[in-house]
């Protein structure tokens, strides 16, 4: 049967960016996690609404050794300060 | 008469009459024309060649006319025919050269080559600052769905978070999927990804994740998996992917016998050696 492949586009994996994440066996980032899936149940899934819930859980992931310590502006989070910020001016 | 012209007027090519001479001259084809009394005779006859028929001519039943034309080649006919073959040969390259292209596609494709990202890798350094500077693009949303299974051995209930992510191309996003052993035993699982459809899962990068490294879980461990990922701004400059809304990500577990399997089977294979 993969004889007759030819022709097809093989889909080669790529390995992640910064490798694996370390699996948390403690539990310690539950909560995080679990506001971050309401607030996607809120948003009806909609990922860029619950960009400061992910940012916590990337927080608690560092501060638990669960990941590389890394500044999360370089992923792109420094936008949503920002954003925070002059939210913030807006209601005041 | 006609019909005698017609057995002597074989379809043979000889490039010469002395060649239609000679062959006509054969002991098989003379003893034929003996038996059948038949007088051979040829058009570029000479006089002491006429006298010799006219004594024979008495003897045979039949005489026939052998027309030596049939068999001369006409003498530019050689050079027409290599003419022909050149010029056949120069349109066939031409024809090759057009042809070539979908063919080398088609061979690249199916051996998973491919020239323009081949070239495009990136190292990590430069794949972080890239990070740094992701811009998210308006306008434009990804739906990514979610699929999870498990190979038929492995016993673990693997599922994902959530079925779908919406998400913009120049965006970390983040999933999850949760993972239970269901033995009473600490199983070692390993996983493997696949995106659909090929040309959306070139732009599809994954920061962090859980696959490809061994994660062990203990007896009826429940463990929540993220994966942290984001969809390249060129998605939307790219013409084939312009209807494609919807990313299909899927993951599957396998067992993984682990690294000190690993250990036993390099022994064994030194121990060979």
């Amino acid at each position: 049967m993969s004889s007759m492949t030819f022709g097809q586009k093989i889909f080669q994996p790529k390995p992640p960016i910064q490798g694996s994440f370390p699996l948390d066996h403690e539990g310690e980032c539950k909560r995080p996690m679990l506001e971050y899936m309401l607030c996607m149940q809120r948003e009806k899934n909609d990922s860029s609404k619950c960009r400061s819930q992910a940012k916590e859980y990337l927080n608690c992931r560092m501060n638990n050794n669960l990941m590389d310590k890394r500044d999360l502006s370089s992923f792109g989070y420094n936008d949503e300060e920002n954003q925070d910020q002059s939210e913030e001016k807006k209601s005041t | 008469m006609n019909l005698l012209t017609k057995i002597v007027k074989p379809r043979l090519a000889f490039s010469q009459t002395k060649e239609a001479k000679k062959f006509f001259k054969t002991e098989s084809f003379s003893s034929f024309l003996n038996n059948k009394k038949i007088l051979l005779s040829t058009t570029n006859s000479n006089l002491s060649a006429e006298k010799k028929l006219i004594n024979r001519i008495s003897t045979s039943n039949y005489v026939a006319k052998l027309d030596l034309r049939n068999f001369q080649q006409k003498p530019d006919q050689s050079s027409k025919n290599s003419l022909w073959y050149i010029l056949s040969g120069f349109v066939f390259m031409i024809g090759a050269s057009y042809a070539a292209v979908p063919l080398f596609k088609i061979f690249c494709e199916s051996q998973g080559i491919d020239i323009n990202t081949e070239f495009r890798e990136m190292g990590i350094e430069e794949l972080k600052k890239k990070l740094s500077s992701l811009k998210k693009v308006e306008n434009r949303l990804v739906t990514v769905k979610f699929v999870a299974s498990t190979s038929a051995d492995l016993l673990w209930k693997f599922e994902p978070c959530q079925e779908e992510i919406t998400v913009a191309p120049g965006e970390t996003a983040l999933a999850f999927f949760k993972a239970k052993n269901m033995t009473n035993r600490s199983i070692i699982g390993i996983a493997t990804y696949s995106i659909l459809p090929f040309d959306a899962g070139l732009y599809f990068n994954k920061i962090q994740c859980f696959c490809f490294e061994e994660q062990r879980l203990d007896p009826n461990e429940e463990v929540d998996m993220p994966v942290f990922f984001y969809i390249d701004e060129q998605y939307t400059e790219d013409p084939k992917l312009e209807y494609v809304d919807n990313i299909c990500l899927s993951y599957t577990f396998f067992e993984s016998k682990g690294a000190d399997d690993i250990q036993n089977l390099q022994k064994l294979v030194q121990q060979k050696v």
